[in-house]
């Protein structure tokens, strides 16, 4: 239970994290 | 021993150690440049439009998850009362994402989740529909309770910047409050009933 509450957390400052630098998908990768 | 069943009695000793075990990550949350930008009016505008697109896309399934946790509820209050969150919540986040929105001319239809989005809302979905009541409101709760730390901390410092203010202006009022300690206390006495269970 409480693991689920950190991870939540944890996605709340990746959210700002990834809007700050507007992470999108990387659509062009090379294989 | 004894003296930690003693603390688990006092629900604020609960509450505190809930809170403190995401202190870490709370601390980074508070000095990250995005919210610092908000305050001091550095942070880049498209960075913002972004965090709002995200926050529409995020905030309809976030909604789908209290629904489940209305569903999974034990009784009629909580039931209800995760009902009206719902409710309240696609109301206030309507009207001021449809108000960015329209203003920046972006179709929400247009919009793809980030990855970050996509992964937190499947985390959150996953749970929703799979886990246990306890499991769904312990992984909804963060949500609530950031957006009211980082309200109030936003509100004392303000913003320079228009679209900033109205923005934080949102997440400061008694209302959303009183719905988040609500939340904290159901999480918190749950928390509590399954550590006894398990002894």
């Amino acid at each position: 239970m409480m693991d689920h509450f950190r991870l939540a957390t944890i996605y709340e400052y990746l959210f700002w994290d990834s809007a700050l630098r507007r992470e999108t998908f990387p659509f062009k990768v090379n294989i | 021993m004894h003296s930690r069943s003693a603390k688990d009695e006092n629900p604020i000793h609960r509450k505190e150690r809930l809170w403190a075990s995401v202190q870490d990550v709370v601390r980074a949350i508070e000095t990250h440049p995005f919210i610092t930008g908000l305050v001091d009016g550095s942070l880049p505008m498209d960075s913002f439009k972004f965090y709002i697109v995200q926050d529409s896309l995020y905030l309809r399934e976030f909604a789908r998850a209290v629904l489940m946790a209305s569903v999974k509820s034990r009784n009629a209050v909580e039931r209800d009362t995760f009902l009206k969150h719902v409710l309240d919540a696609s109301k206030v986040e309507e009207a001021l994402h449809a108000f960015f929105l329209r203003r920046w001319g972006i179709r929400l239809e247009d919009q793809e989740m980030s990855p970050v989005n996509r992964a937190y809302t499947s985390f959150l979905l996953a749970i929703a529909y799979s886990g246990s009541y306890p499991e769904v409101i312990a992984s909804i709760l963060p949500c609530y309770w950031v957006y009211m730390h980082v309200g109030k901390l936003l509100i004392r410092k303000g913003s320079p910047v228009e679209e900033y203010s109205k923005w934080i202006s949102t997440y400061g009022g008694e209302e959303y409050e009183r719905g988040v300690k609500w939340l904290i206390q159901l999480v918190d006495e749950l928390w509590c009933l399954r550590r006894r269970r398990e002894g």
